[in-house]
């Protein structure tokens, strides 16, 4: 944002060969609106020619376009493109294939360093009044509105959101009966398979809170998470998919993607199966292709081409690691199975690699890790420490 | 580049989604782009089918060559450069060689960009744009315009876009501003002594 002093003398053709003024009167935001009005406050002798520059802008905007029009061309276009289609299915998936390949465009740009804060972000923020990590044990509870909340036993508890209805373990409970946001925790120990009314398909991760709107609006379809995630977003051009974490957003089209923002984790990452999305911070706006990694550790952003898999491994039950951490490892485990595993500092560094079953019991998980690492394992109820074999 | 953000990276966005096969992202494509080209269309021809033709025309070939094209590096240039040329070359089959569009191609072979010529002849431009201004420019000058006030192009996308040098863009539009310059003054300090 430049100094108001900058322009105590601006004419009429100095306003419209400047950047920053033909920006703020083009697509205002709200900061360029107070900008303006203090320079004009500051500055009364220079709103005759401010004025008149305003003007010549919004009488150079284009008349208006008709909508009938720019439909009626798309179908023309798609009627041409779908038969092109379908002469070409027998190669199509190859040639996507490569294509995605060559697509690695990664973009970085500084945003303003006062940038606006994500009013999308704020409002779920200031609707989660409880510590990040204040995740009770227990049950898998959906909480529908003040009064309202229903608790789920099952370990992987299905939940469905249709345009009138939710559907929870077969019961079938009306709209009318939720408020504007709708709040999912998810504890240590339980998961949980969460369909929107738009269709989009999320899998909910042990320890994980997951905020959304009940009905989506026209423009806008956002949610918000602590925890891990691994979405299949239904395409819909006209409503861009938001997914809010406590310090990034990722905007999406349609795609397969996981995120893993667990705040006690201080550290967030998003792993991209198909299609595209920007990730925005405070600071920067990233955009991915399929098999990027992102991440981001006390705002320090790195992207990535890698092997998604095992990111995405754990909706099927799998967790596979890769020169990974015992300790993190552990962490994990913590998570999924709801229990609580000390590490003893001399095992903690440990690198591992491997693929372990989570549908399995905790002991045999650590029957196998100690098989494939010299450790060894005692329990004590729902408490398990791993210790460094004695050679 | 410190753009404000969104707006700007959203053509790029959809482009390497459809590239990545996500076919919905074509459709957000085409509606975060084409009501541009419609409105640019409809200042050099009054010929609406002509504009529909010509943005079709380049949709479906962005759609069909997809695979070598999945280097572009900006999408909203390269599609407001091959709509243009698809226009022109439809001005061209058809022969009309008459009013702004006649112009124009003068340009296009001629690269004229210099002073004096501010008498024009009336050119007939379609789009919502005030009638003094017609008679101030040139075609090749107001698609400058367009460029800059109405897409809010840098002078540089605009230079490198029409392939011509900074400076030429520059003086196009300082120009042209200080020709309408008395016009809006004018009006301004007339609505401003109405009102004390």
């Amino acid at each position: 944002m430049p100094n108001p002093g900058k322009y105590s003398r601006y004419s009429f053709e100095e306003f419209l060969q400047d950047d920053f003024f033909i920006r703020s009167m083009k697509n205002p935001t709200g900061e360029s609106s107070v900008f303006w009005d203090t320079f004009l406050s500051e500055y009364p002798q220079r709103a005759a020619e401010f004025n008149a520059a305003r003007k010549f802008i919004g009488d150079m905007a284009a008349g208006p376009v008709s909508e009938a029009v720019v439909a009626g061309t798309w179908t023309a276009i798609g009627r041409r493109i779908g038969a092109a289609q379908r002469r070409r299915i027998g190669y199509s998936i190859t040639a996507t294939a490569a294509a995605a390949c060559a697509a690695i465009l990664i973009f970085f740009y500084i945003s303003p360093a006062d940038g606006p804060q994500d009013p999308g972000r704020d409002r779920f923020l200031s609707f989660i009044s409880a510590g990040p990590d204040s995740l009770p044990g227990g049950e898998v509870s959906l909480k529908l509105s003040d009064h309202n909340t229903v608790y789920l036993p099952d370990a992987e508890a299905v939940i469905t959101y249709d345009s009138t209805t939710i559907e929870v373990r077969s019961e079938v409970i009306s709209k009318e009966e939720t408020a504007d946001l709708n709040e999912l925790v998810v504890p240590y120990g339980k998961r949980s398979v969460l369909t929107l009314e738009d269709g989009t398909k999320i899998w909910v991760n042990a320890g994980t809170r997951l905020v959304y709107t009940a009905r989506f609006g026209r423009k806008e379809r956002e949610i918000y998470v602590d925890g891990e995630i691994f979405l299949d977003v239904a395409p819909d051009p006209r409503r861009p998919f938001t997914v809010h974490t406590r310090d990034m957003s990722a905007r999406v089209l349609g795609t397969r993607f996981n995120v893993q923002a667990y705040p006690s984790d201080g550290m967030s990452r998003i792993a991209l199966q198909s299609g595209s999305l920007k990730v925005t911070t405070d600071r920067e706006d990233v955009l991915l292709s399929p098999d990027n990694i992102y991440e981001n550790v006390n705002g320090a952003v790195s992207v990535r081409e890698g092997d998604v898999t095992k990111y995405i491994s754990w909706i099927d039950g799998l967790y596979i690691y890769q020169s990974e951490r015992l300790d993190v490892i552990a962490t994990r485990l913590e998570r999924y199975y709801g229990v609580t595993i000390d590490i003893e500092p001399s095992a903690a560094g440990l690198k591992c690699s491997g693929k372990l079953d989570m549908k399995e019991r905790i002991e045999e998980v650590l029957n196998v890790i100690s098989r494939t690492a010299p450790v060894s394992y005692v329990s004590d109820g729902n408490k398990y420490t791993i210790l460094t074999r004695l050679k | 580049m410190s753009q404000g953000g969104d707006k700007k990276n959203e053509p790029m966005l959809c482009w390497a989604g459809f590239i990545a096969g996500d076919d919905s992202a074509f459709a957000a494509l085409y509606e975060l782009l084409a009501p541009n080209l419609f409105s640019f269309g409809s200042r050099f021809t009054d010929d609406g089918e002509l504009v529909k033709d010509c943005v079709q025309e380049v949709f479906v070939r962005l759609y069909r060559n997809r695979r070598k094209l999945a280097g572009i590096q900006n999408i909203r240039s390269y599609v407001q450069t091959a709509f243009r040329n698809s226009l022109i070359s439809e001005f061209r089959k058809r022969k009309l060689y008459r009013h702004y569009i006649q112009s124009y191609l003068a340009e296009e072979q001629y690269g004229s960009l210099e002073d004096g010529d501010t008498d024009g002849p009336d050119h007939g431009i379609g789009g919502g744009i005030p009638a003094v201004f017609k008679s101030l420019l040139t075609a090749r000058q107001m698609e400058i315009m367009h460029y800059r006030f109405v897409e809010g192009m840098s002078i540089e996308e605009i230079a490198v876009l029409l392939d011509i040098n900074y400076q030429s863009v520059a003086n196009t539009i300082q120009r042209f501003l200080k020709k309408i310059r008395k016009f809006y003054l004018q009006a301004e300090y007339k609505s401003n002594d109405g009102a004390s």
